[in-house]
């Protein structure tokens, strides 16, 4: 995996602001950055796939022994959430089953993985759409990893017969636009497979005692959430959920287990060793690690410790609920940046690839890097 | 397999798409209660239940006020129109803002 500058398109941001990436410039600095791309071959490609196969089936192991062994308090899950996502689990209602496991990925070893972000995973539609026409208009002899807008349309087909005839999405007004986009570009997947959808922002979302609805108070049957389960838990609407008449949650309260990342101590004992794992435990390790808070977002509240010292960190609201610690994974370092691999999932399986550049601590500021495989 | 060759349908994800996305919505659209004798307005549930003392009642878009629960449906008619998707009118007091608090409390975005 090779990181090669290239000039960027006279009107890359032109270019990408039609398409609808308006999130593209981000604290005065391009946070789509096609001034580099990374430069891949098929079998790291190959390696990346693997490995995202196998995480996913690890995942899918630690939820059932989340369930099995009770591990709510452990996760910071309320108690009054445990049966709806054991019932979830259980009955699998449609969704779009998509996230995007955070991998440290240097071509060598193998990837290792960082954190599993399957609830509200963002980052999409540049991976899906922006660094594909990139790709065509620079690279066009090349191919890419890369087949996530076919897949979720396919996946919204596969469950558009168990939806109801409106589907709502939401999300929060986030003034940076990058929910706004993520959220359109999910709507436009499910309308090229018929679904009929309708926008609301989360905090208008009404409740009249037995159902939620929607700004012309309709129910709603079926809601797509840009929102965290577990901020939706908490909040004064929270234990409504649990009351109102039944609806499609995309993606399912069951969501909140492999997105916590109380879940990677998990992994690693029920795993010890594994290839694609890093060691991770509640208590400090031995020697290099990281500090991740378990309900932690966008790279806030984490410690990267180094010889005994904390070498970077950030600052946030997170951390409430406790912290995990896991082995410190070197990133390739170019110059001072460093690529995190953000291997797709849809439908459970592997869909493609992006790659996003920061510091030791990758958070809300990284930068999308699109990349091209060339050998 | 990992590669993808095929060209694709452009997706149209736009400023209009965007725009649809944060507006707001107008309020025609057709409704359906549940009222039993003298067609006084019930709790939807009893419609459910395939109980003969009640049956749906039907507002077509645009069609004027809903009855509230106890109040006598009038202004729409029990014969169900085809071609339209009719939803349920809320039976009391609707309240919002129970959803977004701690995303609106200094957070970047929902993302992750």
């Amino acid at each position: 995996m090779q990181r090669r500058t290239i000039a960027p398109r006279r009107d890359w941001q032109a270019k990408v602001e039609a398409l609808g990436l308006v999130w593209h410039t981000a604290g005065g600095q391009p946070y789509w950055n096609e001034a580099a791309y990374y430069s891949v071959s098929m079998r790291e490609v190959e390696e990346i796939e693997r490995a995202t196969a196998t995480l996913y089936d690890l995942m899918l192991k630690a939820g059932q022994a989340i369930i099995d062994r009770g591990l709510w308090a452990r996760f910071a899950i309320p108690d009054w959430c445990a049966p709806l996502i054991a019932a979830a689990w259980e009955a699998e209602p449609p969704c779009l089953n998509h996230g995007r496991f955070d991998l440290a990925y240097d071509g060598h070893g193998p990837p290792k993985l960082l954190e599993f972000n399957c609830d509200t995973p963002t980052a999409l539609f540049e991976a899906a759409v922006v660094q594909w026409l990139w790709k065509e208009d620079v690279k066009p002899r090349a191919d890419q990893f890369n087949s996530l807008h076919e897949k979720l349309i396919a996946k919204w087909a596969d469950i558009r017969p168990y939806l109801p005839p409106l589907v709502h999405f939401t999300h929060m007004a986030d003034p940076a636009g990058e929910d706004v986009v993520t959220v359109a570009y999910l709507r436009d997947t499910a309308r090229e497979a018929g679904i009929v959808s309708e926008g609301i922002l989360i905090q208008d979302i009404g409740w009249d005692g037995r159902r939620f609805l929607d700004l012309q108070d309709r129910p709603i049957g079926a809601l797509f959430k840009l929102y965290p389960w577990e901020w939706l838990a908490r909040e004064a609407f929270g234990r409504n959920i649990a009351a109102a008449e039944p609806m499609l949650w995309i993606e399912p309260i069951w969501k909140m287990m492999l997105s916590n990342k109380a879940v990677l101590p998990l992994l690693w004992e029920l795993n010890p060793g594994h290839p694609n794992l890093l060691p991770a435990s509640f208590e400090p390790l031995r020697g290099d690690q990281v500090k991740k808070p378990i309900l932690g977002r966008e790279g806030a509240n984490i410690s990267v410790i180094r010889g005994g010292r904390t070498v970077a960190e950030t600052r946030g609201d997170y951390g409430a609920e406790g912290f995990v610690y896991q082995q410190y994974a070197a990133l390739p370092d170019f110059g001072g940046l460093r690529p995190v691999v953000g291997s797709w999932v849809v439908d459970g399986e592997p869909a493609g690839m992006g790659i996003r550049e920061d510091g030791l601590i990758t958070g809300n500021l990284a930068r999308f890097v699109p990349h091209a495989i060339e050998a | 397999m990992t590669s993808r060759t095929r060209a694709f349908v452009l997706p149209i994800v736009s400023a209009v798409s965007t725009a649809f996305l944060l507006s707001g919505c107008g309020r025609d659209y057709a409704r359906q209660i549940c009222v039993g004798a003298a067609d006084i307005r019930v709790d939807d549930l009893n419609c459910t239940r395939s109980d003969p003392r009640y049956h749906w009642y039907y507002y077509a878009s645009g069609g004027g006020g809903v009855a509230g629960i106890g109040g006598r449906a009038y202004g729409g008619s029990m014969v169900r129109p085809g071609g339209t998707t009719f939803y349920a009118a809320p039976a009391s007091g609707v309240t919002r803002g129970g959803f977004g608090s701690i995303g609106g409390f200094g957070h970047g975005g929902g993302g992750e």
